[in-house]
């Protein structure tokens, strides 16, 4: 058994990649590594030529439709008559080799597997994916490195240190393949949204092929019922938050239920909400002279980390949560023991599902921040990607194959392909429900495990079926969260400071923060923090970002994209 | 022949002492069974744990995956010199020491006790159950063993809910920084105590029980019988093992800390191991892990040849000793 | 022998019986949890004391699919080669070295013994085993770690302490070192043979690393790294990357790779219970 995953991050970019651990505290500090993109030293996505964005025409019309702010489409059921997205198999024969994380048990093996065959006749070759347990996925992938031993499609999951050196000799640079209107040729890779293709450039190249999320992880989830039992229906209606923690003391019940639980995954006092109710910044603020604030430095993170303290010392918190595994914060959220917790709103589903499961009164819902003065307040940018796939070294002819099969594996939620994807085949791997739902069979659980979604995959819809109101509270949370997401300057922009010490630099912030909120040091050990913060790396870090920045704004106003 | 064989006799066990004027060809001659039974296991030792020396390199290397133990940039002893100039190496060093000396005094004697006690059981079918249940725990891992205990010791724990029903002040065990190495210990002593009793009992079982009764035909009670025959015959192993544990002094169980090092800080819970995950490996700073492995072996061997050599004074085998050719 | 005090054996039973509860206790509740829904577990916090609604749902998630039970099958088949193997060698080496006067004896010793300190890493351990070209065998399973020098250097100790007498004596009957090795010493240490198996056993049976590195295809993962998967596939739930597995399933999980050690316990337990040497000398 392993011990790491009871300290998994939330915004699983880095976490699994180096066993969460880091991620976990950045959590809380404002997580260092989030949604960041790696461009080499002083470029950034503004020198490359991106994919054209074409979107997709004629697909399955959804029940709520996609935004272009950003918020996903949702089916209430699964299109009745899903359409080919391809009229013959894109490849004649061959071999694609993936190497991915699994999130989940191992997949029926291929020969036992008739959803992988149907994949690959779908696909005309064979593909054969490495599937390495997620707490492992990095070693395994240091080792294949170091052994030279790279499948076509690889799963980056994090910023690596040196990640523009790994790719610049691993890699092959797509802008050829993929810049402009090349991206025409492989047309489910080029309807996603520019705004995600951003995050896929290092070095002034476009390295990458993303795997797609929905903008925001939003600001935890808190229980309605709970709430409401202590006068206040609606997150939204909090004025401030001295109500707030007025609200929180009501709802607590010494050794019965809490105001607020965390986990040692999420920094272990689910900081996220609190640091989006005082608008805290998304890791860097910058302002029209072109300075890089870090979101430490800034009066709104200090006011978050004081207020956190008198949560904390208003006895609000439950007791010892900051230690306890993902599983016993959703344990205590689902149970009705604490109220508001914070985790990334894709696993609100399952919370949901869980806790109606526990008692048909409970009413989870996604939190959505107001402002702690009035107002309100901010989410971030956080999760524009889950991971993002780069392709091994080949010539040109193979990397179309190989680009073709990343377009395959991208096919939209609605097409026939997206269906054999993620459920198999019919009668076999699920059947299909009066309202056209595919319905998993105890064979189908197995087959589809197969990690298909991770080596290219299309923008996400929401899809619960046979759950509309969890649907519309899905759509209706992204809709609130994205409103109010800020962006991190810096995501599209390489530091090789904070490559190398930046999950350092964050572990020390989040040590001193967890002393402040505890009570064992005051508010002033935190501006000590932040200057050991700024001398141990933190300014170099502004200032390599910062001359990113002046590099990348600097060939966008020539229009010319650098080699 | 005869004569030589007394000599043999005399000198004690697994000797035989022959005339040392034997070349070195002959001497290969005379053990080539011994030799030929030693060769796979020594193959073995070469081929797994001394060709891939060359990972060393990397302590002094900014290494780098994609570009190899003979290519990735020479610093030469930077990665050294960054550990002794950051105050957090120092703080995790200091910890390790305190988490390993306090291991060393409960953890390591606990199994010893235990098996003594199992072994003066005089009913073997209660020695037999007990024995086949306190070895489990060191199948559960240390996620599970952590929630255990925080369901006993943490602030709403068992413990601390009956002391607030006393009428006591709650005590947080799992938190406090000043009883974090005895927590460790605590932990430790839970998962691995029972099966550290085996190697013991078969220490004890090896001890001839004629000894036991000509002490006891000499008149010896139970404590000097105890003292003259068990543990003479237990000492030899328990001295090996604190050798040898002395060798890895640095290296405190790593996975059970770093689930457990937030929960009391870094002031009380960074170790080695968990310094160098952040600072090293989750960093891509592969030269700096590579650095600390290497300080962390030398450490050990110092020790493990100190307290070997210390063990020959006091009259005992100790892993090896200088005699052996 | 004379009779122990009442008060000793009063002393005795009682911390015999604490040991006993403080042990027996919690592994109760891990079985306890692992038969537990959804809802008791969630209700007790993590570990449930006496599930409410007992189910084998965990046990049904966990053993779906037949993958589980082919991860035991190559469990079994490792962990029995493997230990084979490493006990051959270990026995063989530490025989040959129990012999002080052996030529270079010191030096292997010495060799062996390092390998306890020093350890390169794991990038150039995988690139050895690349090179030996046993990526994605199941000898990458065993070979890596096939001598442990702990093991080595106890059982080498064990050797060395029989009564010199013993080798003396067979070597006067005309025995050879490995008629001496196979009729005086290894009747003889039984006991510590079967511990270092145990060892060794336990050892291949948890394993999970060299699988994870070597094995690329996961029809061929052993029973610990399948499990692991399990147990960690919660972590990425926030991202809607997994479906959180349950406390209960953890438990099952536990319970499932614990039986079968509990189940052969008892037949290597037979051997490190009842001493040995008794007698040996006189005869």
């Amino acid at each position: 058994m392993s011990g790491k995953n009871i300290v998994k991050a939330e915004l699983g970019r880095r976490s699994f990649l180096w066993g969460g651990v880091g991620v976990a505290s950045l959590a809380l500090t404002g997580c260092g590594s989030s949604a960041k993109s790696t461009a080499g030293k002083a470029s950034s996505a503004a020198d490359v030529t991106l994919p054209t964005f074409v979107p997709l025409a004629g697909g399955a019309a959804p029940d709520l439709p996609a935004t272009a702010a950003g918020v996903p489409a949702a089916y209430y059921t699964y299109p009745a008559a899903p359409v080919a997205a391809y009229s013959a198999p894109p490849l004649s024969g061959g071999k694609i080799s993936a190497m991915t994380p699994l999130f989940t048990s191992p997949p029926s093996g291929h020969d036992a597997n008739p959803a992988w065959q149907a994949v690959e006749k779908a696909l005309g070759a064979k593909v054969d994916i490495t599937m390495i347990v997620g707490d492992d996925y990095d070693t395994k992938l240091s080792t294949t490195v170091a052994g030279d031993s790279l499948p076509d499609i690889v799963v980056i999951t994090a910023d690596p240190a040196n990640l523009p050196g790994l790719l610049a000799a691993k890699f092959a640079d797509l802008t050829p393949l993929l810049g402009g209107d090349k991206a025409k040729q492989y047309p489910h890779l080029a309807a996603i949204p520019t705004a995600v293709w951003e995050q896929c450039t290092s070095a002034g190249k476009l390295y990458f092929i993303p795997i797609p999320r929905n903008i925001s992880a939003g600001s935890g989830f808190y229980r309605q019922d709970m709430f409401a039992a202590a006068g206040v229906n609606d997150c939204r209606d909090i004025k401030n938050a001295d109500d707030f923690l007025t609200l929180l003391k009501e709802i607590t019940v010494p050794g019965k239920q809490y105001g607020v639980a965390g986990s040692s995954g999420n920094g272990g006092f689910s900081a996220m909400p609190f640091l989006h109710i005082f608008g805290v910044p998304n890791m860097w603020r910058l302002d029209g002279g072109g300075n890089l604030t870090a979101h430490y430095e800034t009066d709104e993170y200090k006011a978050a980390v004081e207020f956190m303290a008198k949560v904390y010392k208003a006895g609000c918190y439950l007791p010892g949560s900051q230690g306890w595994t993902k599983n016993q914060m959703e344990d205590a959220f689902q149970s009705g023991k604490a109220a508001l917790i914070y985790d990334g709103l894709p696993g609100f589903g399952v919370a949901y599902q869980q806790a109606k499961k526990i008692s048909p009164a409970a009413a989870p819902a996604p939190f959505v921040p107001f402002g702690h003065a009035g107002g309100k307040g901010v989410t971030w940018k956080d999760n524009i990607y889950f991971a993002r796939v780069a392709l091994k070294k080949a010539d040109p002819a193979r990397l179309a194959d190989v680009l073709k099969a990343c377009d395959f594996f991208a096919s939209p939620f609605g097409t026939k392909e997206h269906m054999l994807l993620n459920f198999g085949v019919e009668g076999t791997d699920y059947t299909l429900d009066e309202n056209h739902n595919p319905v998993l069979t105890a064979q189908g659980k197995n087959d589809t495990l197969v990690t298909f979604k991770y080596l290219s995959a299309p923008t996400q819809a929401q899809f619960y079926p046979g759950q509309k109101d969890l649907t519309d509270l899905m759509y209706k949370s992204y809709t609130d969260e994205i409103a109010l997401a800020v962006a991190d300057p810096t995501a599209s922009l390489y530091s090789p400071t904070a490559g190398k010490k930046g999950t350092a630099l964050g572990k020390a912030m989040s040590d001193a923060v967890a002393q402040i909120i505890t009570g064992q040091s005051s508010l002033s050990a935190l501006d000590s923090a932040v200057k050991t913060w700024r001398s141990n790396g933190g300014d170099q870090i502004r200032s390599e970002y910062q001359q990113a920045l002046q590099g990348g704004t600097a060939s966008t106003a020539s229009g010319t994209p650098t080699k | 022949m005869p004569a030589e064989t007394a000599q043999a006799v005399r000198s004690g066990p697994g000797t035989t002492v022959r005339p040392r004027r034997l070349t070195l060809w002959q001497r290969v001659k005379r053990d080539k069974v011994m030799l030929a039974l030693v060769a796979p296991g020594f193959v073995y030792f070469v081929v797994f744990h001394y060709a891939p020396i060359f990972g060393y390199l990397a302590a002094f290397e900014d290494y780098q995956p994609y570009t190899g133990f003979f290519h990735s940039a020479w610093v030469g002893l930077r990665n050294f010199t960054d550990l002794t100039g950051d105050p957090a190496f120092w703080q995790a060093l200091g910890n390790t020491f305190k988490i390993s000396f306090i291991q060393l005094l409960l953890f390591f004697p606990a199994p010893i006790g235990l098996a003594l006690l199992l072994n003066s059981v005089l009913s073997a079918r209660l020695r037999k159950l007990v024995q086949s249940v306190v070895y489990l725990p060191h199948f559960i891992g240390w996620v599970v063993i952590v929630s255990i205990f925080q369901q006993v010791l943490g602030p709403t724990g068992v413990v601390p809910n009956l002391l607030h029903d006393l009428g006591l002040p709650r005590v947080d065990a799992m938190s406090s920084p000043g009883f974090f190495p005895w927590l460790i210990a605590l932990e430790s002593i839970w998962k691995d105590c029972g099966w550290g009793t085996i190697i013991f009992l078969a220490a004890l079982l090896n001890i001839d029980t004629a000894l036991y009764e000509a002490a006891a035909v000499d008149g010896a009670g139970r404590w000097r019988r105890f003292r003259a025959v068990t543990l003479p015959g237990l000492l030899p192993v328990a001295v090996l093992l604190l050798i040898l544990n002395l060798g890895s002094i640095l290296s405190v169980g790593f996975e059970q800390i770093l689930l457990q090092r937030d929960t009391v800080g870094p002031a009380a819970g960074e170790v080695l191991d968990t310094y160098v995950y952040y600072h090293g490996v989750q960093g891509g700073g592969w030269g700096q892990a590579a650095a600390v492995g290497l300080v962390k072996a030398v450490v050990g061997l110092v020790l493990v040849l100190g307290a070997n050599k210390f063990a020959h004074l006091l009259g005992q085998e100790g892993v090896y000793r200088r005699g052996d050719s | 022998m004379e009779r122990p005090s009442r008060l000793g054996t009063g002393a005795k039973a009682l911390v015999i019986a604490a040991v006993f509860v403080v042990v027996v206790y919690p592994l109760y509740v891990v079985l306890a949890t692992s038969f537990s829904s959804e809802a008791d577990v969630a209700k007790a916090g993590g570990l449930v004391a006496w599930p409410a609604h007992p189910t084998l749902d965990a046990y049904r998630t966990v053993f779906n699919g037949g993958i589980v039970t082919r991860a035991l099958l190559v469990s079994f088949g490792v962990t029995l080669v493997g230990t084979l193997l490493s006990v051959a060698a270990t026995v063989g080496m530490a025989y040959g070295l129990s012999r002080r006067d052996l030529v270079g004896g010191r030096f292997i010793l010495l060799i062996a013994l390092f390998t306890m300190l020093f350890n390169p890493g794991i990038i150039p351990n995988f690139l050895t085993v690349k090179q030996l070209g046993l990526l994605g065998t199941y000898a990458a399973l065993v070979l890596p770690s096939l001598v442990s020098a702990f093991n080595l250097v106890v059982l080498r100790s064990f050797f060395m302490a029989l009564p010199g007498e013993l080798y003396e004596a067979a070597r006067l009957d005309g025995a050879g070192d490995f008629r001496i090795l196979t009729r005086v010493v290894l009747p003889l240490s039984k006991g510590v043979i079967a511990v270092v198996s145990l060892f060794y056993a336990v050892g291949y049976w948890n394993a999970f690393f060299n699988a994870m590195l070597y094995l690329d295809d996961n029809t061929k993962w052993p029973l610990a790294l399948v499990l692991r998967s399990f147990v960690t596939q919660g972590d990425a739930i926030s991202n809607g990357e997994g479906i959180a597995s349950t406390q209960a399933i953890q438990m099952a999980v536990v319970v499932v790779s614990v039986v079968p050690i509990v189940l052969v316990y008892p037949f290597l337990q037979r051997y490190f219970t009842k001493g040995v040497l008794s007698g040996a000398v006189k005869g």
